[in-house]
């Protein structure tokens, strides 16, 4: 009777493992895909980068310093979106106040500056667009697909 | 007489893991992994976009130039696959082995001897190893989460996983001591439950190999200064209060033992030189319990609560904590996935069990002075069969680290420095060393040179008993930019902490940070020790928590539990002033 028991207990809880796999699925969240109605920031690909960048726009890795240093868009600069602690929705919205960005390196609010990261799940272009547009940057450009497309589409990287 | 006890209890353990080991390889716990271990899940979604783009790209690339499609490529292994499989391979090990010793107890008809006892033992061995793999799996990652989401979402400012450490080691504990008192240990389980010391005791053994020479040299003469005053003055309170409430000289001489040195073994090891019954002794192992329980759970709080350092908690955890095994559970408790904190606990620790022959000759003495009529005791014979065995493993294990066995004898915090071995990939490239040569020209310049300068003394960048100058950071930096690499481990240092100066360019500050991972290895050795370890001590914690029950804890009480507490509390309330006083974090 005490087998019974044991064995039954061991089916119904590998049955719940199994059927919560389900409820508990939920991958971490994705960048919007497009960029909220209200916010000047344009969402471009891996030929748009090119185009501005040969036109002298501001390339901008907002990853990690260590991050930059092992690779990155060759021609970028620096400007990390770090600490970021503001939340990951996949609206979009996020408290910029409790992050950190530092936009006094962009001097000239008309400069066409593209910010780019590791794609994905990686907020930190996206918020960094989106925080330097509100400020009153008029040329905002957001490149989503980041350096995982640049490295793929074998463009020059440093 | 039989030990083994027919059940299918084994065979079902075995058959659970098996169960868990071939889900995960399937991928049908896909969900609930990627919820129980986001960060390695997160580490998958990467690797996986990275594949994507690079299909998109393959086929973007070949419309381009009019070819055909490329052929689908396979996606590369993610540290989630990595962990799924490992999860995989454990259980598999273990569950198989359990299976099999679980068929064959089932059919075998025990005879008396070693194989019986042995046997005996495996369906305990089997029902911690199932808890802590329980534990360590789901429950630590689901309250991880939980104290995240709580956080995240505002509800609480603080992680309360975090603060009350719900982690693995404490919810292994807790689950040893919910089974134990509501459950009751099954009687298949008893003989094997009993091992659990023995992982405890192997695991302080092991964490011998971890240590250098070097590290000890720092820590050595604070802890023997600590444990000295710490010890030796517990021990001397509880003697004084013991004559000033006339509780009889073997009670008093036991407890203090038992308060001073490290708990039980220490009572075990005095109590013939005071000629302690068999009650005082229990009385002393039950209040060294009841204080050591809470003790465990109350420290590692409050030092978080006090944002305190692996070293400050590591050595207030190893002075004012009595039990050598609630001392690990605490260390653990505070920081459950690194070893720093428990090694400096440790290291207290085996000061405090060393201080023992001391605490013995000076019970000695104080007994025959104060006892009318006290028998002469073979005080030799007292310490060689009384002193704990562990410690001269883990002191042996030391020698044997020191020598240079398990990893090149200057290991750091089970790190070890090597320029020659950093890979040609990791070497600093163009972007990089322009950035740090940008930085090198404008720390030099006028105005740059004194920032520097104040921040040097700011932080007490120190190396080898002197303050490092601008003239050394300098160097350091020409020797990085010229050679693509850190070649000693002074550059690493005096870089990295120049690293955190404010305003200093990221692209420089990154190149710092990289080159100093890449010269830093973990030796393979230590690595697969530093796994063991973590098991060894789960294992042998959920056995301590099975251990904590009402009786035990009710065998303390009246005035030993007051003198206990009073002392106890002096201890641990003086040690804490005293390491955050005095006791600095090293880099």
């Amino acid at each position: 009777m005490h087998t019974i028991k044991q064995a039954l207990i061991t089916l119904v809880s590998s049955g719940f493992l199994v059927a919560s796999g389900g409820a508990f699925a939920q991958a971490a969240p994705e960048t919007p895909a497009k960029v909220p109605a209200g916010i000047k920031v344009t969402l471009i690909g891996a030929k748009e980068v090119q185009d501005l960048q040969a036109k002298g726009a501001t390339i901008v890795d907002t990853r990690r310093a260590n991050e930059f240093a092992e690779k990155s868009i060759k021609g970028a600069i620096s400007v990390p979106y770090d600490p970021e602690k503001s939340a990951k929705t996949p609206d979009g919205v996020f408290d910029s106040s409790l992050d950190k960005f530092d936009l006094t390196k962009f001097k000239d609010k008309n400069a066409h500056l593209v910010m780019f990261c590791n794609s994905g799940t990686c907020f930190k272009s996206y918020k960094g667009a989106v925080v330097a547009a509100k400020a009153g940057y008029t040329n905002v450009y957001w490149y989503r697909d980041g350096l995982p497309d640049w490295t793929a589409r074998k463009l020059p990287t440093e | 007489m039989i030990y083994t006890i027919k059940s299918p209890a084994l065979l079902i353990i075995g058959i659970l893991m098996l169960l868990w080991g071939g889900l995960n390889t399937s991928g049908s716990l896909d969900g609930v992994q990627s919820y129980l271990q986001k960060s390695a899940y997160n580490h998958h979604m990467t690797v996986k976009t990275k594949h994507e783009f690079e299909a998109r790209a393959a086929k973007d690339i070949a419309a381009t130039e009019g070819k055909p499609a490329p052929a689908e490529m396979k996606m590369p292994a993610s540290r989630f696959d990595a962990a799924k499989d490992e999860q995989a391979k454990i259980v598999n090990i273990f569950g198989g082995t359990f299976l099999l010793i679980g068929l064959f107890t089932l059919l075998w008809k025990p005879k008396h001897g070693d194989l019986d006892y042995f046997i005996s033992t495996v369906p305990g061995i089997a029902f911690i190893l199932l808890i802590v793999v329980v534990v360590r799996w789901v429950l630590d990652p689901i309250f991880g989460n939980w104290g995240g989401d709580v956080q995240a979402a505002g509800i609480l400012s603080w992680n309360f996983a975090r603060i009350f450490n719900l982690n693995h080691i404490v919810l292994g504990i807790v689950a040893g001591m919910v089974i134990v008192n509501v459950f009751k240990i099954p009687a298949w389980a008893s003989n094997g439950v009993r091992t659990a010391r023995l992982g405890l005791k192997t695991g302080v053994i092991l964490l011998g190999t971890l240590y250098s020479a070097k590290e000890l040299a720092q820590l050595g003469m604070l802890s023997v200064v600590m444990i000295g005053i710490f010890v030796l003055g517990s021990v001397g309170l509880v003697l004084l209060i013991g004559r000033l409430k006339k509780l009889p000289n073997s009670m008093t001489g036991v407890l203090s033992a038992g308060m001073g040195v490290c708990g039980v073994s220490a009572a075990v090891a005095a109590a013939p030189v005071v000629q302690a019954k068999a009650e005082e002794i229990a009385y002393t192992i039950g209040t060294v319990l009841i204080w050591g329980v809470g003790c465990m759970f109350l420290f590692p709080t409050v030092g978080h609560l006090l944002e305190m350092g692996p070293v400050q908690f590591g050595a207030w955890a190893g002075t004012g904590i009595l039990n050598s095994a609630q001392v690990a559970g605490a260390a653990l408790a505070f920081d459950p996935n690194g070893i720093e904190t428990l090694k400096v606990a440790e290291i207290f620790n085996i000061t405090r069990v060393l201080f023992l022959p001391i605490i013995v000759l000076w019970l000695a003495a104080w007994y025959m002075k104060h006892e009318v009529g006290a028998e002469k005791v073979d005080l030799k014979q007292v310490l060689v069969s009384k002193f704990p065995l562990f410690v001269l493993g883990f002191i042996g294990m030391f020698a044997l680290s020191t020598m240079g066995v398990f990893a090149p004898s200057d290991h750091y915090q089970g790190k070890y420095f090597s320029s020659a071995e950093v890979k040609q990939d990791k070497l600093i490239s163009g972007k990089a060393l322009r950035a740090l040569d940008g930085e090198l020209t404008r720390l030099r310049g006028a105005e740059d040179a004194p920032v520097l300068s104040k921040f040097l003394l700011d932080k007490a960048v120190v190396i080898k008993d002197h303050k490092v100058t601008t003239e050394e950071v300098y160097k350091a930096f020409g020797e990085l930019i010229a050679n693509k690499k850190m070649m000693t481990r002074d550059q690493s240092y005096i870089l990295f902490a120049v690293s955190k100066l404010e305003g200093l360019d990221p692209g420089a500050k990154g190149a710092i940070d990289n080159a100093k991972r890449a010269s830093e290895f973990d030796s393979p050795a230590i690595k697969a020790y530093r796994d063991w370890l973590v098991w060894l001590f789960g294992f042998g914690l959920v056995g301590l928590g099975m251990q904590i029950t009402g009786k035990s804890l009710k065998q303390a009480g009246g005035m030993p539990l007051v003198i206990g507490g009073v002392v106890g509390t002096i201890k641990a309330v003086g040690s804490l002033i005293v390491v955050m006083l005095f006791v600095k974090e090293f880099i």
